[in-house]
């Protein structure tokens, strides 16, 4: 894939740079990071472009390795210091306090870290991992506190004692004396929920928050998680491989594939006329209550390793619909299929 | 909770002591002939009193030799435990405890010069090349410790020896100048030996600072990649900070739960260390003692030296269960 | 070594067929890819395979015998080969000879190079005769100068060829490592393999007398194991004893790695699936657990060497070990142990060199083989 020439995008307004649209607290516009490796440049995500609104839920889905991890971490500038994130890509971010592009700030820079944490807070997979073993909870979440919040050691442990409370850990002045070692899988998710939003941010990030947990706590911490986001007017970008997942939590939907948004939408629209055949796909692997008899038919064969990137569409090889000649030689257009439904397919052209 | 942590690793000690001692006691019973006949030829040899078969056996019953090995063990231990009494140097003719004298407290003093700077050494510069990593001072650091751990203490002692006596026209060795070799303690004697202490410390410290450098490095890495180091980034924490905070606060619980086995790597070089510096301390004592088959000196020698590997690795349990709350409950 | 070779399909582009070679390999072939990527690890092994063949054959390497006395050279300097000097080119490489004078001042018989005289050195000169691998009788060396001397690393105080003892004494010194190496692994074998299959109290009480053994200082220990040899014992007796108790106090650490590799293999799935399968114990080891951690194994042996090494080296230097006319590397270094000796002949150091660069070839291999042991890691 040629990197100079973006991708038709609607978005794009002809000529010169994209300008931010002050109603969305994120505009992602045509993001591409790529790995130094051994074997050369390694494309992680290749012109990803969305946006999401204040107080909303964006669902970010695809398969491993698909680029949704990399793309909220070159939000929140967290990148390992081999990626390289291409100097034409926006991050504009607006809030009350904030209006920047972060794409052009410092990750080490006082504004970056005011933002990261601070205005962006982001949960993790591993509710275990993401916590260091040795500092209870109340000291790691008043760390977070008085870090962005400036107020003192007895406040930020009153804070932090509140928001363990808020997010239904019974007997929180205990739990802040604890370590994480001795909180079960599920509280240890809640703590950490309740650590990312001590500082108030306005957009949270949860990155397959819930894989971890056994399903009936799964449902809770989605729950909960819905709820808080309603009570604290705060937006989500929430990271899944579960079509199922996104469907109770999210207002909108960007399906990813190696790298890039091959179809976004309103969630419901998404769900009920799924365009590209790979969204397709991945809402037949759901299984379902009403069709039980249907066997459930995911999509045939494996996500294709980054360094071999195939040429023009790059979801082809797996592709039942493919169009031999066209779907193999260029890069497919973004089509509009419907209000804020757009589609990167030949098949819509 | 630590407390009886403390007090299960503090009866585990005294067990391990217990064997310890036993097989000490065997290492003393292993060389050819007994304590009698050695003592006999000692005194009498060139005196032109010739000895015989009775006499040596008077000698074992005045020594007690007669007593089957068990009562013998029981004894020496003992003597040890109620009044610190660790029997007769023959080739002396004094008590262990004249002959030993303040080389204890010269070996204590080496051992924890070495451990300071062994540590002091090892443990930022090892952060700072994880941090680092790929840099020159982390391809610097990597060949220092293959160096550190291919080079035996003692050579580096005799390069340094050979330095210094080509060099300066002077030795190296020794642990106090020849004005306070027999002078009593003062603060400026103390101050004396602690600039010899240098020398002697950094030879020590040499291959122990190659390894620790290599495990601190290596869980330093470990834990700069853990999810929780992001997650702290991810809070917006400064980067110097959050270094400090998170990876490298665990990375120094390897060092401290190794540090029995510092110990016990040093005191294994520093007998010839000591020989070739001329360290007047237990572990060249050790090789004399051995040379005289003086055993009542070697084990004495060898219990001391193992004694503290085993305290040392006391306080390293409890240290590490004090730096690592995820032990406390494990318990003992 | 098994090799599973399969016919590529011939459709299958050459990515593919690299693929499908990496992933139709045994074990033993991904091992040696990965070592062979490895530039330290196998310049070590071309280190030691060096040090093991010269040392083997010392006797044809080596221009004098281990106890050949040269009198007119005592405490001499290396001599080096040259193909020039001020009297001109030479094709064949030559030494200066020496002379013998009366000091001036002291009228002690002096030694001194005189640059006039050429000694010409040549390949394959006969020397004092000796048996090539203790068979072939023969009196051929490599080189030599024939009706004279030559000294590569210098000579000591009783005008012994340093360059020829330093080939013996690395025989001595890697032979009495790997004697201890082989024992060592072979009590470890069995009292580990012990502990890791019976459990239980077997496994709780050797566990207490490995950590007992382990928690005294291992040099102290050895100097007190070797201090009891008689000292009538002839240098074979004290040669085997050595490794003996290297072997003896050397159990324990491989010990302690073959039991936890044994308890946590036992656990495995493909282990338990083998026991549901109706395999019977001897077969479970051998077939499944062993090879399991057979690398591993290795690894532990390499990276003990050094260990051995050192101990050797420190025993004999201190007098406690090998004793003349025993030769090995801390026989020789014994002799640079006072101060006036290296300030006059530094070059009886270089039996150190030769310690250094055993120990690092070991370290360096024992890294390689590591990396490369375990082949199912994720390609870094």
């Amino acid at each position: 894939m040629d990197a100079t020439t973006p991708p038709a995008s609607v978005e794009r307004p002809p000529g010169g740079e994209p300008e931010p649209a002050p109603d969305q607290l994120l505009q992602v516009i045509d993001l591409k990071v790529s790995f130094r490796s051994d074997e050369g440049l390694v494309r992680a995500v290749d012109g990803v472009t969305f946006d999401l609104a204040q107080g909303l839920t964006l669902g970010l889905v695809g398969e491993s390795g698909s680029g949704k991890s990399v793309t909220t971490k070159a939000v929140m500038q967290l990148l390992p210091n081999n990626a390289v994130v291409d100097p034409a890509s926006r991050l504009y971010f607006r809030t009350e306090r904030t209006a920047a592009d972060i794409a052009t700030l410092a990750p080490r820079s006082r504004e970056m870290r005011r933002i990261r944490g601070g205005e962006i807070a982001m949960i993790f997979q591993e509710p275990m991992a993401s916590f260091s073993p040795v500092y209870t909870i109340g000291n790691q979440m008043m760390e977070a506190i008085r870090l962005h919040r400036h107020v003192g050691k007895a406040e930020a442990r009153e804070i932090a004692v509140d928001m363990l409370d808020r997010v239904g850990i019974a007997n929180p002045a205990l739990r802040v004396r604890q370590y994480p070692h001795e909180l079960s899988g599920g509280m240890r998710q809640r703590a950490m929920i309740a650590l990312a939003l001590s500082t108030r941010p306005a957009l949270l990030i949860a990155d397959e928050p819930t894989t971890a947990l056994d399903v009936t706590t799964q449902a809770q911490v989605l729950e909960l998680l819905d709820e808080l986001r309603r009570d604290f007017a705060m937006a989500m970008i929430f990271i899944t491989h579960d079509m199922g997942v996104i469907a109770q939590v999210a207002q909108a939907v960007a399906v990813m594939y190696l790298g890039r948004v091959v179809e976004r939408g309103p969630t419901r629209a998404l769900i009920d006329t799924p365009h590209h055949p790979y969204t397709e796909g991945l809402l037949r692997a759901i299984p379902r209550l009403d069709r039980l008899d249907e066997r459930l038919s995911p999509v045939g064969g494996d996500i294709p390793s980054p360094m071999e990137r195939p040429t023009g569409c790059p979801f082809h090889p797996r592709c039942a619909r493919m169009i031999a000649g066209t779907c193999d030689t260029a890069p497919p257009p973004s089509v509009k299929v419907g209000p804020d439904h757009h589609v990167d397919c030949f098949l819509y052209a | 909770m630590v407390l009886r942590f403390a007090a299960n690793r503090l009866i585990g000690m005294i067990v391990t002591l217990f064997a310890v001692s036993i097989m000490v006691f065997i290492i003393m019973e292993i060389p050819p002939g007994d304590y009698a006949e050695r003592y006999a030829f000692r005194k009498f040899s060139g005196t032109g009193v010739s000895v015989t078969e009775s006499d040596i056996d008077s000698l074992r019953q005045e020594f007690g030799l007669d007593r089957p090995a068990w009562e013998r063990y029981f004894t020496w231990i003992g003597g040890i435990v109620t009044e610190f009494d660790f029997g007769e140097a023959f080739a002396y003719e004094t008590s262990v405890n004249n002959v030993i004298g303040d080389r204890l407290w010269l070996t204590l003093a080496i051992l924890y010069a070495t451990l300071i700077l062994t540590y002091l050494l090892a443990i930022p510069i090892a952060i700072y090349a994880a941090v680092k990593r790929h840099s020159l001072p982390d391809y610097g650091l990597t060949i220092f410790s293959y160096l550190g751990l291919a080079v035996p203490n003692f050579m580096l002692a005799l390069i340094l020896l050979y330095i210094s006596v080509t060099t300066f026209g002077a030795g190296v060795g020794g642990l106090f100048s020849p004005e306070y070799e027999d002078a009593p303690w003062s603060v400026a004697k103390a101050l004396d030996l602690f600039k010899h202490l240098i020398v002697p410390g950094l030879v020590l410290a040499w291959s122990a600072t190659a390894l620790q450098l290599q495990t601190v490095r290596a869980t330093m890495l470990d834990e700069l990649n853990k999810l929780s180091v992001t997650a702290a980034r991810a809070r917006g924490l400064p980067e110097w900070r959050l270094l400090l905070k998170y990876p490298a606060r665990l990375a120094v619980n390897p060092v401290v739960s190794t540090i029995g086995f510092d110990v016990n790597r040093i005191f294994s070089e520093l007998p010839i260390v000591a020989l070739v510096l001329s360290l007047p301390e237990l572990g060249q004592l050790l090789i004399a003692s051995y040379i005289d088959l003086d055993m009542y000196v070697a084990g004495a020698i060898l219990l001391m030296l193992t004694f503290f590997i085993v305290l040392m690795n006391f306080v390293s349990d409890v240290a590490l269960a004090l730096l690592d709350p995820r032990i406390k409950l494990a318990g003992g | 070594m098994v090799t599973i070779d399969k016919a590529p399909e011939p459709a299958a582009p050459a990515a593919d067929q690299k693929n499908l070679k990496y992933y139709t390999a045994s074990q033993w072939d991904l091992v040696w890819w990965r070592f062979r990527r490895h530039r330290a690890a196998m310049a070590g092994f071309i280190v030691l395979a060096l040090m093991v063949f010269v040392s083997t054959f010392a006797e044809f390497f080596a221009p004098y015998g281990p106890t050949e006395r040269n009198s007119d050279y005592l405490l001499g300097a290396p001599q080096i080969p040259k193909v020039w000097d001020a009297n001109g080119v030479s094709l064949q490489p030559f030494i200066h000879g020496l002379s013998t004078e009366r000091d001036p001042v002291t009228l002690r018989q002096i030694t001194v190079v005189d640059p006039e005289v050429r000694e010409y050195v040549s390949f394959f000169v006969r020397g004092q005769s000796y048996r090539l691998l203790g068979l072939i009788e023969t009196d051929i060396r490599l080189f030599g100068v024939r009706g004279g001397h030559v000294h590569l690393f210098g000579t000591d105080e009783l005008g012994r060829d340093v360059y020829s003892r330093v080939l013996h004494a690395t025989r001595t010194s890697l032979s009495i490592g790997s004697l201890g190496v082989v024992l060592s692994f072979v009590l470890a074998l069995i009292i580990g393999g012990i502990a890791g299959y019976a459990g239980g109290w077997v496994d709780y009480a050797i566990q207490r007398l490995t950590e007992v053994i382990r928690v005294i200082p291992v040099i102290p220990l050895y100097m007190g194991l070797a201090a009891a040899f008689p000292r009538e014992w002839s240098n074979t007796q004290v040669y085997f004893a050595m490794s003996m108790i290297f072997g003896i106090v050397g159990w324990p650490t491989l010990a302690r790695r073959i039991r936890s590799h044994l308890l946590a293999q036992r656990g495995e799935d493909y282990v338990i699936a083998a026991r549901v399968a109706g395999a019977k114990p001897s077969r479970i080891i051998a077939r499944h657990l062993l090879p399991s951690f057979t690398s591993y194994i290795i690894v532990d042996l390499v990276i003990s060497f050094p260990y051995m090494i050192l101990s050797e080296t420190a025993l004999s230097f201190i007098g406690l070990g090998l004793r003349a006319p025993s030769v090995s590397w801390g026989v020789m270094l014994q002799d640079a142990q006072n101060i006036r000796t290296i300030e006059q002949a530094p070059w009886l150091f270089i039996p150190a060199g030769f310690v250094i660069l055993a120990v690092l070839a070991f370290t360096l291999l024992g890294d390689g083989l590591r990396d490369a042991a375990d082949p199912y890691q994720v390609k870094s």
